[in-house]
């Protein structure tokens, strides 16, 4: 079968038109009206990403009277210490501009009788959200940046040792596109479906981050030479039992509080025998995992009284950001005070949004390889960043681009469908020349099911070691070998072989990442049976670059890199 | 557990090469079958239940299902509205109560080409 090449060329390709690349776009026309602005996206960006179903808060918002200082430091207690002082900063600054300038694009926040937002925790507010998607893709419409729906993203374009375009797969066509660009900006979101999920059958992609999500950024990120941080740290959050809907806007806003089986507020215990006076997120999931293993499971969220709006309140807040949850409560019955909700966990999911997993950058968010820009969840070295972030992340990431375009630091990109694109197009068409073998459900599942089992899935309490670390390794090796005989019989078929190499790549280096880490630094996350305390020597990051010869290569990282901006090299992780 | 687009109520949009609910699934789940004039879930464990779907459809076919695993028989949330007026849903209680949740909405025509314009570059096919 031959495989049809179309060409672009642009001064600036964003990809992925989520939250961050949204933002990035708008904000590229705005600091540089005269550049050409291309956001390309694997879907249709009025409903893509993480935001297709809406969003009812604004998890990252300074509210008045807390500094600064006071937001970084809550942010590196609960990252137990691993994160970039000078990311976080950043965004502590700016989240609040950010979210305002997205309310002045349509956003709605409701306020209270003196103008302020309405809290929903004590750094986060609430919002009118289940249009905010389509309010971002209105905005980037009316920016004048070209956009180009239904491109898969499959590879960075790298010409001299620097990013110059990318390649995407067209869903609808399942032909290549080649784009040239004098810099692009990687935003397309973290990777879920690395791990089988407790649903089955029909339900098997309900879960909690978007499923669409597949890490194709890390991937191709790694293949271009890039570096990748925190990988290790993997997000589990505890979700609402079968819909694997979040559980902090119950905690939060109405007042829900974890009970075991017997009724008992266990977090006290454990704070106790940890010797600290109030659990981080990682500790909160551990001792609910604790209680599960010892038979007193399942937890539940028990709401405080509500009052007599409290119960369409929960509904509202759950219709704008995961209905399917309120279609769930429709069958069980909801009290409106004093209810309980039966919670469970769900991933691991990789991303750097709520963790610290994605792109090594410097403050101006340029990656490792020359052209290449990141921001989001693709991003790393900065948790809880959340939606705010992930704009503030856009709008620098916008800037720095723009302005090293300006100064001529990027020149044009090399010829058009030179032989290496060639290359690219036979790769894409060869599967389905050769009818294949192997169906990529199939190899999803069976990536899935290798996660689960050996490297810490929900099955085993999340919990890792050295030795089933290995397993892992050699299993997904040899899965990635057969990866050659997938199947690509139509367009969709062709996405789903496509997300399936990024995920087994992007779960490689995850694997690589939890072996370097001979420590346990968030338990929960990160649990390591043969390494189960903190160590002095691993407050530092760890870090990976994907060899030549195929081999995920880890390294350690100071936590406070040189103001120059990130290098390459690194001290070895010990063997 | 996912949409489920009623074979009675979805007309496929008439002659739309591309009806809404095919273009704002996130993961390309939905696919119009020309040859019977309607639209489907390719595989239905491939949907994320976001609803995108349910609320762009111009004739409300699509209905939100959960497995009976989950919920036996009930489980009843149907969309009513999606406009510039605000999102309604209609939520069944156990007892047989029904109930409306009104919440602010806006609704975006993005009319874009999906393909890009071959003006720019065709190559011969490689
Ligand atoms: C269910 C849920 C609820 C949430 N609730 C809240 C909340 O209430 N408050 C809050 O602050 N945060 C919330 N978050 C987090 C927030 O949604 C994310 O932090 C934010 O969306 C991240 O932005 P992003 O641009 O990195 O990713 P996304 O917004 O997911 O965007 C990624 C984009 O990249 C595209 N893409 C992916 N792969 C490719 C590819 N191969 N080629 C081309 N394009 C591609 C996707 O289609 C998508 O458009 C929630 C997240 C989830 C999943
Ligand atoms: S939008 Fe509705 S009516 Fe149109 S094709 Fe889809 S399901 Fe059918
Ligand atoms: S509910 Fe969402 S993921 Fe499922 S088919 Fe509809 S638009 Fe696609």
């Amino acid at each position: 079968m031959k495989t049809h090449v179309d060409v672009l060329d642009t001064d600036l390709l964003v990809v992925g038109g989520g939250a961050a690349g949204c933002a990035a776009a708008v904000e590229a026309r705005e600091v540089a009206p005269h550049l050409d602005v291309t956001l390309v996206d694997k879907a249709h960006v009025s409903r893509s990403g993480c935001l297709a179903m809406g969003l009812n808060a604004i998890n990252a918002y300074l509210p008045e009277g807390v500094a600064v200082d006071d937001y970084v430091a809550s942010v590196r207690r609960d990252a137990h210490g691993v994160m970039r002082e000078d990311l976080v900063r950043s965004l502590a600054e700016q989240i609040n501009g950010a979210t305002h300038r997205v309310e002045s694009w349509g956003l709605p926040i409701p306020r209270d009788g003196r103008g302020r937002p309405l809290p929903k925790g004590p750094r986060s507010i609430q919002i009118f959200g289940e249009s905010l998607k389509p309010i971002l893709a209105r905005r980037v419409r009316g920016c004048g940046a070209r956009v180009v729906h239904r491109h898969a993203l499959v590879d960075l374009r790298v010409r001299d040792g620097a990013v110059r375009g990318a390649y995407f797969l067209g869903v609808r066509t399942g032909e290549l596109l080649e784009v040239r660009a004098r810099a692009v900006i990687l935003a397309t979101g973290g990777a879920a479906g690395l791990y089988r999920t407790p649903n089955r059958g029909d339900a098997r992609n309900r879960m909690w981050y978007c499923p669409f999500n597949t890490g194709a950024g890390y991937a191709a990120a790694l293949r271009a030479g890039a570096e990748l941080t925190t990988l290790e740290m993997r997000f589990v959050p505890t979700r609402i039992l079968h819909t694997a809907a979040p559980t902090g806007t119950l905690a939060q806003t109405f007042g829900g509080r974890e009970e075991n089986l017997l009724g008992e507020r266990f977090h006290d215990r454990y704070a106790r025998a940890w010797n600290t006076d109030r659990l981080t997120t990682p500790q909160r999931l551990r001792a609910l995992l604790e209680e599960c293993k010892a038979g007193r499971g399942p937890v539940v969220l028990r709401l405080g009284q509500t009052g007599a709006g409290g119960r369409d309140d929960v509904l509202g807040a759950y219709l704008d950001m995961t209905p399917a949850q309120v279609a769930l409560w429709a069958a069980e019955g909801l009290d409106a005070g004093g209810a309980t909700v039966t919670i469970s966990t769900s991933g691991p999911y990789i991303l750097g949004g709520h963790t610290g997993s994605g792109l090594w950058v410097d403050g101006g968010r340029r990656a490792t390889v020359p052209g290449l820009y990141a921001a989001g969840d693709v991003t790393g070295g900065a948790p809880k960043k959340y939606v705010s972030g992930a704009w503030v992340e856009g709008f620098i990431a916008a800037r720095s681009a723009a302005a090293d375009i300006a100064a001529g630091a990027l020149p044009l990109p090399g010829p058009r469908v030179d032989a290496q694109t060639e290359e690219r197009a036979r790769a894409l068409g060869q599967p389905a020349a050769r009818g294949g073998a192997l169906d990529p459900t199939d190899a999803t599942e069976r990536l899935q099911r290798v996660m689960d089992e050996w490297a810490g899935g929900h099955s085993t309490f999340y919990e890792l070691h050295g030795r089933r670390l290995a397993k892992a390794r050699a299993e997904l090796e040899a899965l990635e070998g057969d990866l050659a005989e997938l199947c690509g019989r139509d367009p969709h078929q062709r996405l789903l072989a496509a997300e399936v190499r990024d995920r087994v790549l992007t779960a490689r280096a995850v694997v690589a990442h939890l072996e370097a880490r001979e420590e346990t630094r968030w338990p929960g996350y990160q649990t390591r049976l043969d390494h189960p305390e903190p160590r002095d020597e691993w407050r530092c990051f760890v870090n990976s670059r994907y060899t030549p010869d195929g081999r995920i290569h880890t390294f350690r990282r100071p936590l406070r890199p040189s103001p120059a901006g990130p290098a390459t090299g690194g001290a070895p992780c010990p063997p | 557990m996912p949409a489920v687009i009623d074979w009675k109520a979805c007309d496929g949009c008439g002659a739309s090469p591309e009806p809404p609910c095919v273009r704002v699934c996130p993961g390309d789940v939905v696919v119009k079958d020309f040859a019977r004039g309607r639209s489907r879930l390719r595989e239905p464990g491939e949907c994320w239940d976001c609803y995108a779907c349910v609320k762009v459809c111009p004739r409300n076919a699509i209905q939100v299902a959960l497995p009976y695993a989950l919920a036996r028989r009930n489980g009843y949330l149907h969309l009513v509205e999606h406009s510039d007026r605000g999102v309604v849903w209609e939520i069944r209680w156990p007892d047989g109560t029904v109930q409306r949740v009104r919440r602010p909405a806006h609704v975006e025509t993005f009319e874009e080409p999906e393909r890009v314009a071959p003006d720019v570059y065709s190559g011969d096919g490689i």
